[in-house]
């Protein structure tokens, strides 16, 4: 009670729900100033202020209750706090990598008499914008000046480096003190390489770690920010360098579109515009766009999002501190950062062959998902987005050599995958009433979804998409058949080609012996035997080593069956969707049908 | 670019010649939550406007000290550092 309690607690801590809180502020308020409740409504000044202090109030309990949710790593769904977990666990995640390539900039006939000027400089940080994506990046002069000189009478083509995003710059001032650390908030994604850090305008170096520092090296350890954005820390004087009292510590880092800047065509179609200008032989402004046609030299790639953060949460406990890049499950680790829908690293230790011990093969298959282009699907898209084009390849094996983390005695070697042809054969068994063109399209787009998505690399089970296509509105029972081409060539030639390898310890020879091998015929020259090529007892697809399987027509079968690469209503394609019968759709049978869902989903639960 | 109004009497002098960027919205500019909340009419009685000033530190300082939950785990930064996002 408010009068008698002399300590002026009006608010009784057994009713601490929000509601109770307000209802008894009020009633203190009625009590206190002897009036009705009705003068403390909204209309009144009074009542106004109070409703506003209670909204605040409630949305303050919310932010506490917020942050006290986002302190534990399994029940954070802010991706900064996840992070920010992660870097406590020692896991330090990796941010977004921008797509990198580069441009070639020719000059015009007329830049000359545009800018009236002999010569010019370009600077190192040019902005520059693709006017397609509307995305900016930013051209590296990689010259000690800083600038690299033009001549405009000459008609060359100048090469630039180019690394998608924007420059940002941060700046704290130094308390002198050993051991600083600093964090710099970012509202955009933050490149994961490229953060510059200066004391007083002297460049530091960048390590991983304290003991990675000599004594007063210029040196900085950079780090995904506990609190978001960036965490930079200084050493000790004996492990790095202690920026003294009052100097100005300047952070340069790019915030980047991550995935997005990936440029793969050399397209023309692809415009660019200057943002920044250059500078004339006597200091005034150019602009670059009269001087400079703009194309594509090397494919922009290798840009990435920030890691999954249920990826961040599964590694965090169990990350490697020890950072370098040695056996295979490293490589795994550190490759996960890219859009790669399949990443795997082995070596061939045990093949009793020596010579190749120390190369770690890469086998990396591109998200294709990311590369569809407009009305394509994983049925219709090139067969080369499967692969890493060369550009990519150059573009990551200099990534990982550039992250000094690589061990000195080991090779890398990045295996082109195998792509080997299937078809798909489906036959349904339908409920009267559903339309077969709705059906067939959201057959093919399952399809679509589960090849693009899926990670095995052993097998591609034939029950994998039967169950798939049994979740289809309107499918009763389906039976589906894998047509490998491999077999199909075999068994049209009636013979085929086996490759082994075969080892000379003594002269250090790894060499590759193909056999033919030739099928069983009957008497009147036909093939009888069936190699399974390709496929497993079970029918399903095997995926040998450094293949990859895709669903994709173009070639004929033992019958002369052409399979199109087109998928359309009237033809034999990559896949063919056949309704072998159409049951009505009685009460009898929809209770059937339930029942089985019902069973399916509380496995499903249960599981 | 914007800056946090610091709170502290000497932390000007430390942190003079800083630029930071990104660190959200900044309650403690004069009167701006409840400005920004209530009617403009209650701000043209100077009793009320005086009142709601110091109203208006007071929930300022409730909302800050949200933020400073955040530094619990975060070494990298003083214990009652608000120049964060």
């Amino acid at each position: 009670m408010a009068t008698n309690n002399k300590n002026n607690e009006y608010l009784d801590k057994s009713k601490i729900r929000f509601s109770d809180l307000v209802n008894q502020t009020q009633e203190y308020l009625v009590r206190s100033y002897n009036r009705v409740r009705a003068a403390f409504t909204p209309a009144s000044p009074f009542g106004q202020i109070l409703q506003v202090l209670q909204n605040l109030t409630q949305l303050i309990f919310f932010y506490i209750e917020d942050a006290l949710v986002e302190l534990n790593i399994y029940t954070a769904f802010k991706q900064r706090s996840v992070y920010g977990l992660a870097r406590i666990a020692g896991h330090n995640p990796t941010r977004v990598i921008s797509a990198r390539g580069t441009l070639k900039l020719s000059i015009k006939t007329d830049a000359k008499q545009n800018t009236q000027a002999p010569f010019l400089y370009l600077l190192n940080d040019t902005k520059i914008i693709n006017t397609n994506t509307q995305l900016p990046y930013i051209i590296k002069v990689d010259t000690i000046t800083d600038r690299v000189k033009i001549d405009l009478g000459v008609n060359s083509i100048y090469n630039f480096r180019v690394i998608q995003g924007e420059l940002e710059e941060q700046s704290v001032i130094s308390n002198g003190k050993k051991l600083q650390s600093y964090n710099f908030a970012s509202n955009k994604p933050i490149e994961n390489d490229n953060v510059e850090v200066f004391v007083n305008g002297e460049p530091m170096g960048l390590v991983d770690s304290l003991y990675d520092l000599t004594r007063d090296e210029r040196g900085v350890i950079v780090k995904t920010g506990i609190n978001g954005g960036i965490d930079i820390y200084f050493g000790n004087e004996d492990f790095g360098y202690v920026p003294p009292n009052g100097a100005q510590v300047l952070v340069k880092y790019i915030n980047s579109s991550g995935i997005m800047g990936n440029l793969y065509a050399k397209s023309d179609i692809l415009t660019w515009k200057f943002i920044d200008k250059g500078l004339s032989n006597i200091g005034e402004e150019v602009d670059l766009n009269d001087v400079f046609n703009i194309g594509i030299e090397k494919a922009l790639v290798l840009g990435s999002n920030e890691e999954e953060m249920d990826f961040t949460r599964l590694i965090a406990p169990r990350t490697s501190r020890a950072l370098v890049l040695a056996n295979p499950d490293n490589y795994v680790a550190f490759l996960s950062r890219f859009d790669y829908s399949y990443v795997d690293a082995y070596t061939t230790f045990d093949d009793n062959y020596l010579d190749d011990d120390n190369i770690i093969y890469l086998f990396l298959v591109p998200n294709v998902q990311s590369r569809l282009s407009k009305d394509t699907d994983y049925f219709t898209t090139p067969e080369e987005n499967f692969k890493l084009t060369l550009d990519e390849q150059e573009a990551l094996l200099s990534y990982i050599q550039k992250s000094g983390r690589q061990i000195v005695t080991t090779e890398l070697s990045i295996v082109d995958p195998i792509i080997t042809n299937y078809a798909l054969n489906i036959a349904l068994r339908v409920f009267d009433g559903f339309d077969f063109n709705t059906l067939k399209s959201d057959i093919l787009a399952l399809l679509s979804e589960y090849f693009l998505r899926v990670q095995r690399r052993d097998k591609i089970p034939k029950s994998d998409i039967i169950a798939m296509i049994e979740s289809v509105n309107g499918v009763d029972s389906v039976n589906i058949e894998f047509v490998s081409k491999e077999n199909e060539e075999a068994i049209t030639n009636g013979y085929f080609y086996k490759t082994t390898y075969k080892i000379d310890k003594i002269r250090s020879i790894k060499e590759a012996i193909r056999t033919k091998v030739v099928l069983k015929f009957d008497a009147d020259g036909n093939v009888i035997e069936d190699p399974q090529l390709g496929l497993d007892q079970f029918g399903d697809i095997e995926i040998g080593l450094n293949q990859l399987p895709i669903i994709r027509g173009g070639w004929s079968d033992r019958n002369g069956v052409f399979y199109s690469t087109d998928i359309k209503d009237n033809n034999i394609a990559s896949v063919n969707i056949i309704i072998d019968e159409i049951i009505d759709e009685s009460l009898a049978n929809q209770i059937m049908s339930q029942n089985k869902n019902i069973l399916i989903n509380n496995e499903r639960k249960n599981s | 670019m914007s800056e946090k109004t610091p709170n502290k009497l000497y932390e000007s002098s430390y942190t003079y010649g800083e630029s930071r960027k990104n660190l959200g919205f900044d309650y403690r500019k004069k009167d701006i939550l409840l400005k920004k909340t209530m009617m403009p009419r209650m701000f043209l009685n100077d009793t009320v406007k005086n009142f709601l000033s110091y109203v208006n530190d007071v929930m300022v300082n409730n909302i800050d000290s949200v933020k400073v939950i955040r530094n619990f785990f975060n070494f990298t930064v003083k214990k009652d550092d608000i120049k964060i996002n």
